[in-house]
């Protein structure tokens, strides 16, 4: 990277995700003029840099910053363990005002979780707050695999099995884990 | 309630608006409205009113914009212990568990709006200085808009200085921080009297809630304080079900 005075110091950490090859160096009169919700997904990617969650992983896709993907590894106390989930995260213009639409791409039997992908989940919705970010949303659809809540399912079918026949749940949960997340 | 939906449902409505008359509540409320005799009592005691835009933060808007207000006539040394109190107020969230990287910029444009949106405005004085207030947090996504936010993790954090807050919890709720949680951080949960009378004690300002409910025909209005305000700082509100707009005696 060119010795340039006015490149920020975090700069090569963000530049690892956003342009790769060959980086682009950001001025600091540059940055000050990104929107409000850019300053603050680029804050939240250089703190996942440097504090990643537990069995979590993020990151812009390409070069747009509010189009991330993330991989979730299947919590090894749940019928998910070992398997690697993709999920696709898409901030609002509004961020943190309005919370990141985060879904599934790797199919998942799970009764919070629906064949599109997508969660059921408080904070991703009306509990939603800035004060969250997408680590903390991460940890909370990694607490939902180990702990789904078949009071609030979106897939009643599977809420009622878990209810009724914990095994074959896990069982089948198990199952969907190897043919599509292994 | 109706009349008050049709208000608050407007997409034009502003943030907060113009000084209105006092008796531009009678627009509001039709002459069969049962909220009439109470209005007209209240006509006795303020002489106008700002109408809040009811998104949920009404009674934060009101409150921040009733406190800025104040500080432009207020002695220096006010302006000054708020600034301090905000300065600090990153840390203590940070200490309480909350995401400093999260809450940065919220309260980075909470420090501006004290050191240079206020303290230009106390220079201009009158209504330049009011006119300057009502520009800022009337716009639609600028900097009071993450003013306007931060009231409520500042809210959770007064609310979790004190085991006093706690005994007045619903049971519904498991302790301070679940309900800090579900009713106080979120965007757009309404402001409950717990959130008023903490968020009162946190700025050590007097807050006093006139309650216009429609349920006494001779008219009388319920007045609740909160908080001290020993250095002045003054916020008037009248609250109807679910809404909160600014009066001015």
């Amino acid at each position: 990277m060119p010795n340039n005075p006015i490149l920020i110091p975090t700069y090569s950490s963000l530049a690892f995700y956003l342009a790769p090859s060959p980086p682009h160096p950001v001025n600091v009169a540059l940055l000050l003029t990104l929107s409000p919700s850019c300053r603050r997904i680029n804050k939240e990617l250089l703190d996942l840099g440097r504090d990643p969650p537990a069995n979590c992983s993020a990151g812009p896709v390409g070069d747009d910053l509010f189009h991330w993907q993330a991989t979730i590894m299947g919590p090894d106390d749940s019928p998910y363990a070992g398997g690697v989930y993709f999920l696709n995260i898409c901030f609002p213009a509004d961020y943190p005002f309005k919370p990141p639409k985060v879904s599934f791409t790797t199919r998942i039997y799970h009764c919070n979780i629906n064949a599109n992908g997508g969660i059921c989940l408080d904070i991703l919705k009306d509990q939603w707050s800035p004060a969250l970010t997408i680590s903390k949303v991460l940890l909370s659809i990694c607490s939902l695999l180990t702990d789904p809540n078949p009071d609030d399912p979106l897939v009643p079918e599977i809420a009622t099995l878990l209810r009724s026949d914990r095994a074959k749940h896990d069982a089948t949960a198990r199952e969907w884990t190897s043919k599509y997340a292994m | 309630m109706d009349e008050i939906e049709s208000i608050n449902e407007a997409s034009s409505t502003p943030l907060v608006s113009q000084l209105y008359p006092i008796s531009h509540l009678n627009t509001i409320f039709p002459p069969s409205s049962p909220f009439r005799p109470q209005i007209s009592t209240l006509s006795s005691t303020f002489t106008s009113l700002r109408i809040i835009k009811g998104d949920g933060s009404c009674f934060y808007r009101a409150f921040l914009y009733a406190i800025l207000t104040s500080l432009l006539t207020s002695p220096p040394s006010v302006l000054h212990r708020l600034t301090t109190y905000i300065k600090t107020s990153l840390s203590l969230l940070g200490d309480a568990g909350y995401s400093k990287d999260a809450l940065e910029m919220f309260h980075d444009e909470f420090v501006e709006l004290l050191e240079v949106t206020v303290k230009d405005c106390r220079e201009k004085g009158g209504q330049e200085g009011m006119d300057g207030i009502h520009k800022v947090m009337t716009e639609e996504g600028g900097s009071a808009e993450y003013c306007c936010w931060y009231m409520r993790p500042l809210c959770s954090l007064q609310l979790k200085s004190d085991p006093k807050y706690s005994s007045f919890l619903p049971s519904s709720y498991s302790d301070i921080s679940d309900f800090c949680k579900r009713e106080v951080e979120p965007t757009g949960r309404e402001c409950d009297q717990l959130q008023v009378i903490a968020l009162a004690e946190a700025f050590e300002a007097r807050v006093e809630v006139s309650y216009v409910d429609g349920h006494d025909k001779e008219g009388k209005v319920t007045k609740h304080t909160f908080g001290e305000g020993t250095d002045g700082l003054m916020v008037n509100v009248m609250y109807r079900p679910g809404h909160y707009d600014l009066l001015y005696p």
